[in-house]
């Protein structure tokens, strides 16, 4: 019974990542193929798509958009949720419930529904169609998965060691800093992942929002790229491999951050 | 728990009525037109002045793009007091509208295109600069043909095109639909540069019976599927129905034109297997890179915008206009590659005017010569080293000479051309019948100029 | 005595308004990008505005001309196919998986879990050109059917009426089917193994078993994957716009696709708008209609 309960599982668990390696193997394959179709040629395995792609569609200067954007919208994301978790969690303002309760309903509000009118807010914007738009609605957006996983991460800290830090004198802050922060690192890391993750990944609030050529994040100058050489089908896969490298690459180091963080994330809300 | 509750309540209100100040009580705002009283044509006079030009040239290999860079050097060159700051945007048409509205950052000259979705559309929400005091200025009514200048005019009260002031400039490039042909293969095959609409045809059958593909066609990707469309109207219609219909002259029923014929003859190829295999699941970039790489008899495209890698390749083709099935004189649908406008909001606008008056004259069509793509005004021979050249020139010649430029259908309204694509694409699935194309554009048409009133 | 009460409620004032402090950057970052351009998306959708002049009101009027319309018919129609593929297969999916599989110990279980999550930390953009790939008419689908002898069978998949929307879908499935799967494999390593034995004492065969004991108790994990891929579902846009923008014809258009083109391609924001709210309307009651069935089942 166990016996075929295990070899089920196998089949189960090596059909399923079958479904998942397989297309991505091809694209790996075709961005290597000197071909334009992406044929997969084992013998002519060929870098020139990357090198191309990186010239033809700038793709170095858009990377490091990316990155700054992320690396930015992940800082002050980090920053301004943990104070506000912490307020919500542990200083109790007043009033802290009901504002828990519309933070948290952002959750629910699909981005198409603030889209339209956020546009025009951010466009009448001095920096309106840059990355600075697209910086301060990823930190918007992040807000309440942000408060509301790190006050969850509070709130499971133990009241006495809060309650003897201020006895000791503590100020607020030199509470979170010296207690709080170092007892929750490892929530502030899968929050900060999770973050670059979304903020990377993004097409859609990049699509409408920027409209500055050179500063197009690396989704949106793919996607450029895709219409472009709709037929090059072997540098849109070097391209579309480059794009998803750094996400893979921090992927590969923190798997479990980022499926737990996804999974328990979810559960919690 | 009640001051938390007021507290909250607070926050909102504030909120709700700082969102509603933000957008003002109603979003948008009334713009007066603006008007040029003074025009100043003397560069000396304009002072250090940095351009803002936008366009859609990203590509710096091709024609197009190599000769916006000459353009760019040739003008500084001249006018060594004004620079030019160019943002080459692929997909220029999506926020075009909102980057001539943005009061900070207007750029000074923008590529609209002709007909209601560019510069009908933007010019009726009093977004482009009228040019009538330029033109008078630097005298382009005189010197362009009027056909050509008419696809940049839209009547001041927003609701004709075709007519009224001028709101744009033509570069002196000019762009056809036109057809492609491989030339070894069609003396493989036996054949001859078809004279006649039946010859055109019959080269298609024969082609199909030797086993190579007639036309190469994709419409996957949506809007290229119009070229075909236009190109047949343009061989089966007459002149004066489509003039009349882009730019609602006369009060044209589509159903009395000949726009369900070139329907059906679309079809018609279609079932024939004249295309591409499965051409409604390949992207037009694919069909036309196959039918550059050698596959496929004809290819019916916009001229200079073929992807050839060198003059070599593209030497390896010639292209010609279908001809009529009337056998009358040669018409086509073509016009200016890009028209360029001035928005009302620039705050460059004599310099703006200086730099579209530049890529109208002479010297932008000899550089469009320099890189083998047909110029659109002036006096050019067909004598240079590159037949495919040639064959653009001459065409441009006969046409100028029977004054056969059509506009683009899709410029009737500005949501026609979604209208060709989506019926077009219906048609091939099977879903809709000619007649129901026909009936759909109508509608759109009729939508449109009802709005107009 | 009396002093500490008073002194207690000084450091709460003093505690409270600073911590006012500490949340005030989220509040004003939340409230300019969420909740202002929630209320205003809903102020937009009372009228008629192309962007730039001045807004016409006209009441519920685009919300009546939906009833009438035949794209946002369709629009909605598209994501009930699309929640086929996107909920309903990959749910079903992973709850069979995480029936069957052993609650024992597998071997490389962080590699599998690590891999069958991948395509949830992939961009839409790669997934596209993927895809994209896989069913153009000479992409490895119709390949594949060529080689076993079944040409015939060859579409042009993403230029069909018939086959362009279930075939997006199936890169949705795709997409979602990873996240369900490991919802529900987790969720069951939860299951108290005193149920399953009770369930055994009970003279419950694997049928029974699987919906007396693990259905129930994965009740948290069900609630969470029904929310995340139906939502997922119901805005979809990424996947359409870089693939076939809607086409052919409309036979792929989605409600977001159709607030894009109405928004900012049209030209007719309050429709655009309009299309939002349904759709935030639309999230909210999903959420709100499983929270009430799980809880309800208690």
């Amino acid at each position: 019974m166990t016996r075929l309960n295990r070899v089920v599982t196998y089949v189960i668990l090596i059909s399923f990542s079958f479904m998942v390696i397989v297309p991505l193997l091809l694209l790996l394959g075709a961005s290597f193929s000197p071909v334009q179709s992406g044929r997969i040629e084992l013998g002519d395995l060929n870098y020139s798509n990357f090198v191309n792609v990186w010239r033809e569609a700038e793709f170095g200067r858009h990377l490091i958009v990316s990155l700054r954007l992320c690396t930015l919208v992940v800082a002050i994301t980090l920053i301004i949720t943990t104070l506000a978790a912490y307020a919500i969690a542990i200083l109790n303002v007043p009033g802290s419930k009901w504002i828990f309760t519309i933070i948290l309903a952002g959750l629910m509000i699909p981005l198409e529904s603030i889209l339209v009118p956020l546009y025009f807010t951010l466009r009448a914007m001095p920096f309106g169609g840059g990355a600075t738009t697209l910086l301060i609605a990823h930190v918007g957006l992040n807000v309440s998965f942000g408060v509301f996983w790190m006050r969850a991460t509070f709130l499971a800290i133990p009241k006495s060691l809060i309650e003897s830090a201020s006895i000791d004198g503590a100020s607020p802050f030199e509470t979170f800093r010296m207690i709080v922060l170092p007892l929750t690192k490892p929530a502030l890391i899968t929050l900060g992942l999770l973050t670059f993750l979304w903020t990377w990944n993004d097409y859609f609030l990049a699509v409408i929002l920027i409209t500055d050529p050179d500063q197009l994040p690396v989704t949106l100058a793919i996607g450029e790229f895709a219409t472009k050489y709709s037929n090059k089908y072997n540098l849109m896969s070097a391209a579309a491999v480059l794009v998803a490298l750094p996400v893979v690459t921090l992927y590969i180091f923190f798997q479990r951050k980022f499926i737990q963080g996804v999974l328990t994330g979810a559960l919690k809300g | 728990m009640e001051q938390s509750k007021r507290k909250t309540s607070g926050i909102i209100a504030i909120f709700v009525a700082f969102s509603l100040a933000l957008t003002g009580c109603s979003p948008g705002s009334s713009d007066s037109a603006s008007d040029t009283s003074t025009v100043v044509i003397d560069p000396a006079e304009m002072g250090d002045v940095t351009l803002t030009v936008l366009d859609s040239f990203t590509d710096n290999a091709s024609p197009i793009g190599l000769w916006m860079l000459d353009i760019v050097a040739g003008f500084e060159a001249k006018y060594p007091n004004i620079k030019i700051k160019r943002e080459s945007v692929q997909d220029i048409t999506t926020n075009l509208k909102l980057k001539l509205a943005d009061e900070k950052n207007t750029p000074d000259v923008v590529p609209a295109n002709q007909g209601w979705a560019g510069v009908g559309d933007l010019s009726s929400n009093g977004l482009l600069l009228n040019l009538d005091a330029y033109d008078k200025a630097y005298g382009w009514s005189e010197k362009l043909p009027t056909t050509i200048l008419q696809q940049s005019m839209a009547s001041t009260d927003g609701k004709n095109i075709g007519q009224g002031s001028l709101f744009g400039v033509p570069i002196n490039q000019g762009a056809f639909v036109t057809v492609f042909y491989n030339r070894a293969m069609l003396t493989k095959l036996g054949l001859s540069v078809p004279k006649t609409f039946a010859e055109f045809e019959a080269a298609m059958a024969k082609a199909k019976s030797a086993g190579q593909i007639p036309m190469q066609l994709g419409t996957q990707d949506g809007w290229p599927a119009s070229a075909t469309l236009l190109a047949l109207q343009a061989a089966l219609d007459s002149s004066d129905d489509i003039i009349n219909a882009v730019f609602a002259t006369s009060n044209v029923k589509l159903a009395d034109t000949k726009l369900e014929a070139a329907v059906t003859a679309y079809k018609k190829w279609a079932d024939s297997g004249y295309f591409t295999k499965d051409f409604v699941g390949v992207p037009s970039g694919t069909a036309v890179q196959d039918f550059v790489d050698g596959k496929g008899l004809f290819v019916i495209w916009y001229s200079g915008y073929l992807p050839f890698k060198s003059q070599a390749q593209g030497d390896k083709f010639g292209q010609f206009l279908l001809p009529r099935a009337d056998g009358g004189a040669l018409t086509g649908v073509g016009a200016s590659l890009q028209q360029f406008s001035i928005a009302a909001k620039s705050d460059a606008k004599d310099a703006a005017a200086l730099f579209l008056n530049y890529m109208a004259s002479q010297e932008a069509g000899d550089f469009a010569i320099k890189y083998k793509a047909p110029p659109l005004f002036g006096k050019f021979e067909a004598s240079s080293d590159s037949p495919l050249l040639n064959d653009g020139v001459v065409t441009l010649n006969l046409i100028t000479s029977t004054n056969g430029y059509l506009p683009y259908f899709d410029w009737a309204t500005p949501t026609m051309l979604d209208v060709m694509t989506q019926q077009l694409q219906s048609l091939f699935g099977g879903k809709v019948s000619p007649k129901d194309v026909v009936t759909a554009m109508q509608k759109d048409y009729d939508t449109f100029r009802e709005s107009k009133k | 005595m009396s002093a500490s009460p008073s002194l207690a409620r000084k450091k709460k004032k003093s505690g409270s308004k600073i911590g006012f402090l500490y949340l005030l950057p989220a509040l004003i970052a939340y409230g300019y990008v969420v909740i202002v351009p929630t209320f205003q998306s809903l102020w937009f959708s009372f009228f008629k505005w192309n962007g730039i002049t001045e807004a016409q009101w006209v009441g519920l009027n685009n919300y009546l001309g939906f009833l009438s319309n035949p794209l946002i018919k369709q629009a909605f129609s598209h994501t009930l196919v699309l929640i086929l593929f996107y909920s309903i297969l990959p749910i079903s999916l992973g709850l069979l998986s995480a029936a069957l599989i052993s609650k024992t110990q597998i071997r490389f279980s962080g590699f599998f879990r690590s891999v069958i999550f991948l395509p949830q930390i992939l961009t839409s953009v790669v997934i596209a050109v993927i895809w994209r790939q896989i069913f153009s008419t000479d992409g490895i689908l119709n390949d594949a059917l060529r080689a076993v002898g079944l040409e015939s069978l060859t579409q042009p998949w993403l230029g069909s009426f018939t086959f362009t929307l279930p075939v997006l879908g199936l890169a949705g499935s795709w997409t979602t089917m990873g996240l369900c799967m490991l919802l529900f494999i987790s969720g069951t390593a939860n299951i108290s193994t005193e149920l399953y034995d009770a369930a055994k004492l009970d003279g419950a065969g694997a049928i029974r078993e699987f919906f007396s004991v693990t259905l129930p108790g994965l009740r948290p994990q069900l609630a969470v994957a029904m929310t995340l891929t139906l939502i997922a579902a119901l805005r979809v846009f990424d996947l359409v716009w870089l693939t076939t923008r809607g086409g052919p014809g409309t036979s792929s258009i989605t409600p977001s696709v159709l607030l894009y083109s109405k928004a900012f391609t049209q030209s007719d924001v309050g429709a655009g708008a309009a299309i939002g709210v349904l759709l935030a309307i639309l999230a909210l009651v999903v959420a709100l209609v499983i929270v009430r069935v799980m809880d309800d089942k208690d």
